[in-house]
């Protein structure tokens, strides 16, 4: 009970249209089916969402000073392979260093079983920096 | 003071007893129950993953391979949509289980969570292409195992005395 009212006490630029944040809503914007790893094997993939959404996202917020904030819930699941190739890819293949994903980017999820998979995505971009 | 009182008090605080114990007991059921069912979750899962990543899948079903490969690749994807629901459902059990265990558990649980998650639907899961993958469907094995096995371990410590007393005193 607490910890709803602790989510929904917190500031959300989703509720007020923050103009410091470019919104991507996965469920809404992409597919409530994430699909696997590559673009060349299936439908709505890691690396679909990455070349798509984020990285047209990610590169306007260079130049904008908006930051980027994708929002997790409402879709039926994340396969690992989708958010190591979506998240890890950008720092991978795209040339992004790890901090500054870190200072463009948020990942936001409400429901608990998400907020493991959006950790999972951090730590991923964490490794794929390391390497 | 009536002669009935000391019976009504005696009455009264038996039925308390009672009832406290009995809202604890059923409340320790239930928390079992969640826990076997999440153990259940677990295990299913890494059978149809292991089944999963032994598969020798071509991903192209357009190349129209006869016999064992095409009928893989159908195999393949009904699997995919199995595990896909059992990890959403092993999180969700994961949500009334973690925020009872203490915290140096939950934190275990919480890496080998991703851990497994990771051996489950990670790799090229959703792009399988090739012959099967023997040591992914290891590391599910070993992960799930690892996994319950912290559980267990949270659950079984929740009820020990000095855990219960530990959160009584607040040094938890």
């Amino acid at each position: 009970m607490s910890g709803a009212r602790a989510l929904d006490a917190q500031p959300s630029a989703i509720q007020t249209k923050d103009p410091n944040f470019h919104i991507i809503d996965v469920s809404q914007e992409f597919s409530k089916v994430p699909g696997g790893r590559f673009k060349r094997t299936g439908p709505f993939s890691g690396e679909a969402f990455r070349v798509e959404m984020l990285l047209p996202a990610l590169k306007a917020a260079r130049t904008s000073g908006q930051r980027v904030m994708v929002l997790m819930d409402g879709v039926a699941g994340y396969p690992a392979s989708f958010l190591e190739e979506a998240f890890a890819g950008l720092i991978r293949e795209n040339g992004f260093s790890f901090q500054e994903v870190k200072s463009l980017l948020l990942l936001e999820a409400k429901a608990p079983r998400f907020k493991v998979l959006k950790e999972m995505a951090w730590s991923y971009m964490k490794d794929a920096h390391g390497q | 003071m009536p002669d009935f009182l000391p019976a009504l008090i005696g009455a009264l605080v038996g039925g308390s007893v009672t009832m406290l114990a009995n809202i604890g007991r059923a409340r320790f059921d239930l928390y079992q129950a969640r826990y076997y069912k999440s153990c259940d979750e677990i295990v299913l899962a890494a059978d149809k993953s292991v089944i999963y990543w032994l598969l020798e899948v071509d991903s192209d079903p357009s190349l129209k391979r006869e016999g064992v490969a095409l009928e893989n690749y159908k195999r393949a994807e009904i699997l995919e949509i199995e595990i896909e629901g059992l990890q959403q459902q092993i999180l969700l059990s994961d949500e009334y289980l973690r925020p009872e265990l203490s915290r140096d558990f939950r934190e275990q649980v919480n890496s080998n969570m991703k851990s497994f998650i990771d051996a489950l639907t990670g790799s090229d899961f959703k792009s399988r292409n090739g012959t099967g993958q023997k040591f992914e469907a290891a590391i599910v094995r070993y992960n799930a195992a690892t996994l319950i096995e912290s559980i267990r371990s949270g659950v079984h410590e929740r009820y020990q005395l000095s855990y219960v007393m530990r959160r009584i005193f607040h040094q938890h």
